[in-house]
């Protein structure tokens, strides 16, 4: 089966600019690939993990009394220096 | 869809584009002629998202503090000669991106060695078959080990796969952004997020093989 990207063509694949920058019929050869190997299904879902943490890890963000802190220090530093007009 | 509602729908999305880029021409200007208001306007929008992003690098509290100071100093000297040709949120993500490299350089930061490309090549056979398959967590949930593997496994990326890799998958930028931000091309971008990726991967599994 040429036409069928490999496991290892899979795993590039998803690991490079993930499937949605690939025109549609390779993304639809690889939701079939994926669908039928469980080693390349256990690869992309743990690819999704790696991206969740990350997402997680960052979802809330610096606290935002530490943001208004940062902001009013900036806001000093830039804000007043420069002439009003 | 008939053809007047195409051009319609053609029209509105024109006039929502220029709309944005003019608000952004303006605020450009001002920023120009030192207009406090939108100085302070640029502090307000743009310190969240910079601070998040450096600390989400992985630099320590100070030094993102100290990033994003630096980010705004060397944006308001170089406003002048900022063309307006990419958003203003790219733009400000690139200086940061570019004194974070500086720092980095300074503090000597180690980077991993290892070569993952030979790493993963391993894994396969000559037919592109799995010959060393992926092991590790088989349930979508994430579990409060998993996320300190990753976290502690994430110190193994230098700091433009790092970079990459926030910027896609948190901050969900376009392709286009990034390697603004990044300057690289989009093939150097697949290259980075492939092996950011790919070390973080190699080290979770081999975490949940000796726990
Ligand atoms: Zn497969």
């Amino acid at each position: 089966m040429s036409w069928m990207p490999s496991c290892r063509e899979i795993a590039e694949l998803l690991s490079h600019d993930g499937l949605e920058s690939q025109p549609f019929w390779r993304r639809w050869m690889a939701q079939i690939h994926l669908g039928m190997c469980a080693l390349c299904k256990r690869y992309a879902r743990q690819i999704r993990l790696i991206g969740e943490a990350l997402r997680r890890k960052c979802r809330q963000g610096p606290p935002s009394e530490k943001i208004e802190s940062l902001k009013q220090k900036l806001l000093g530093l830039f804000g007043q220096s420069t002439p009003r007009s | 869809m008939p053809e007047t509602g195409k051009i319609l729908l053609y029209r509105f999305l024109l006039s929502e584009k220029t709309v944005a880029s003019k608000i952004e021409e303006q605020i450009l200007q001002d920023l120009r002629a030192g207009k406090e208001q939108a100085i302070c306007e640029l502090i307000q929008k743009h310190t969240g998202p910079l601070f998040a992003a450096a600390l989400g690098l992985g630099f320590p509290e100070p030094d993102a503090e100290e990033l994003v100071q630096d980010t705004f100093t060397a944006f308001l000297t170089a406003v002048k000669r900022f063309e307006g040709r990419s958003q203003l949120k790219t733009y400000l993500f690139g200086i940061l991106y570019h004194k974070a490299s500086e720092t980095w350089r300074r503090q000597k930061r180690e980077e991993a060695t290892e070569n993952i490309e030979e790493i993963f090549d391993r894994r396969f056979h000559k037919n592109g078959l799995w010959s060393a398959p992926p092991q590790g967590p088989e349930k979508e949930a994430l579990s409060k080990e998993i996320m300190e593997w990753i976290e502690k496994c994430s110190q193994n990326l230098s700091l433009n796969q790092r970079s990459a890799f926030y910027l896609r998958e948190v901050e969900r930028e376009s392709t286009n952004s990034i390697c603004k931000i990044l300057n690289v091309t989009a093939t150097h971008l697949g290259v980075l997020l492939f092996r950011a990726r790919n070390k973080l991967r190699e080290c979770l599994e081999k975490n949940w093989v000796s726990q």
